[in-house]
């Protein structure tokens, strides 16, 4: 015998899957290389001019002089602003950047509404400089002990990743 | 309760058109203003060519125009061989692991004897071998840096030698007489005003600045003499202060060789056993400098565009030969 009962599958939150963060975090870079590090292709082909590979003795010849280092250093900090600017604008906006809005995943404050502070402080690891690299050893490894998988950062910027999960109640 | 439900789908597509707009126009910033930043850097790190050497190992410093201590700008656009500047290029040049020789690429008509003598004396001091490429005119103070190199290169068709001191001036005591002007002579010390245009000069003075401009000949003949392992006799015979051509030049053992840039980069490989990659030595120019060469060359290439069209007729009837 059939019953027509309602649905009763049921939509909740709950901690992003790191799977889906990482396949997040690859187009998301994946689109920055496209928008912003594209534009820098010919600066460092010519800081790196004459080396087909970057071998050994490329990195010679950008560090031999201090104003070519200088250079590169510059084009790196732009692009990482800029990368910062992406991801942190997106999600003050939308909640999402768009890696995450592929694999439907969100940032949500802990404290209510996210702010610009919390959306640039969480994404503070983008930038190469001392202390912050620290955090592209700290932030990964931090999200195996928090129990909400969340990266240092997100700890201090009381964010987290979510996505939904649908629950079955009494489907057929 | 299904007009609601239609009203919320429409707001909802609404905020969602809106977030795909908001999200494409600010990918769109973000590229734009990566494009200008990048093309900014680009601009500068082009012209600062002692950075961007790849993988040369022959520095080519120019030598080009009135030799001067230096450098004078104008409109953003500075000019001649400063040798200041000249030598902080040898001194980079110098100090590069990667640079093996240093090629100087000389056309300029020669300048202040100081400067000349500040260059030559930093060739002199470098470690690392030293060619001369003489194109146009290496002439005097420039024929002077020439020589503190090892090897000189010159094109037949060059001008170069000029070993001689010029102190000439016009004299408008004889102008300021006809309009009757008078030069109203107020010095403590004989010779202060020594080399004034405004008077007739006279004898003693003409002796003592003769005096400077043969001690300043003879400076050049010595050195010209010990850079080229020369006797001062055979120097003196040619320091008339004339030119010659790069194959008189040659005869005369002023220069080493005939040619142009590939003679000189030979020289460099056959000495050191390395194929040469040269590469431009230059001082950065500043921003405004960079801007002064854009406009400079895009209205240079846009006049010779309109030229070139409107002589294209024109040049195929008259036959010329340009030297």
């Amino acid at each position: 015998m059939d019953l027509d009962l309602p649905d009763m599958n049921k939509k909740v939150t709950g901690n992003a899957s790191l799977l889906r963060r990482l396949i997040s975090l690859l187009a998301d870079l994946i689109i920055i290389d496209f928008v912003i590090i594209e534009s820098f292709k010919n600066l460092f082909l010519r800081l790196f001019s004459g080396a087909e590979e970057l071998s050994l003795s490329a990195y010679q010849k950008v560090f031999a002089n201090s104003p070519n280092y200088g250079m590169l250093f510059f084009s790196v900090m732009v692009i990482s602003i800029l990368a910062w600017i992406y991801l942190s604008v997106l999600q003050y906006k939308f909640g999402q950047t768009i890696g995450q809005m592929l694999v439907r995943v969100k940032v949500v404050s802990q404290t209510g509404e996210l702010t610009y502070l919390q959306a640039f402080l969480r994404n503070l690891f983008i930038i190469p400089v001392f202390p912050f690299m620290l955090l592209w050893i700290i932030d990964p490894i931090y999200i195996f002990f928090d129990k909400d998988n969340r990266r240092l950062s997100e700890l201090i910027s009381k964010t987290k990743v979510e996505q939904e999960y649908v629950v079955l109640y009494g489907a057929k | 309760m299904v007009q609601n439900k239609k009203s919320d789908e429409k707001k909802s597509n609404v905020g969602s058109v809106f977030k795909w707009v908001f999200i494409v126009l600010f990918l769109v910033m973000l590229g734009l203003v990566s494009l200008v930043i990048a093309g900014v850097a680009l601009l500068f790190v082009e012209v600062d060519g002692t950075e961007l050497i790849g993988d040369a190992n022959v520095a080519i410093i120019k030598v080009h125009g009135v030799i001067t201590a230096e450098s004078s700008s104008s409109f953003g656009s500075s000019s001649g061989a400063a040798s200041s500047s000249i030598v902080k290029l040898i001194d980079k040049a110098d100090e590069n692991p990667l640079i093996e020789a240093v090629l100087f690429e000389v056309n300029s008509p020669g300048g202040s004897p100081v400067a000349s003598e500040e260059i030559s004396n930093r060739i002199n001091k470098m470690d690392k071998p030293s060619v001369a490429l003489i194109r146009e005119v290496g002439a005097s103070g420039a024929y002077w840096v020439s020589t503190a190199t090892d090897h000189i290169v010159a094109s037949k068709m060059s001008l170069t030698g000029s070993i001689g001191v010029i102190g000439s001036y016009v004299e408008l005591y004889g102008f300021l007489d006809r309009y009757n002007l008078s030069y109203n002579r107020l010095v403590a010390g004989k010779h202060k005003d020594l080399g004034t245009p405004l008077k007739e000069m006279p004898e003693d003075e003409r002796e003592i600045i003769q005096d400077v401009l043969d001690e300043l000949h003879d400076e050049f003949i010595s050195t010209v003499a010990e850079n080229r392992n020369m006797s001062d006799f055979e120097v003196r015979k040619l320091a008339t202060g004339q030119y010659y051509t790069g194959r008189q030049a040659l005869e005369n053992g002023l220069v080493d060789r005939l040619g142009g840039m590939d003679e000189a980069l030979e020289y460099i490989e056959v000495e050191l056993n390395i194929t040469a990659k040269p590469a431009a030595f230059e001082e950065p120019r500043s921003f405004w400098e960079s801007l002064a060469v854009i406009f400079t060359e895009q209205s240079f290439f846009v006049g010779k565009g309109i030229g070139d069209s409107l002589l294209e007729n024109k040049a195929r009837s008259d036959f010329k030969v340009s030297i």
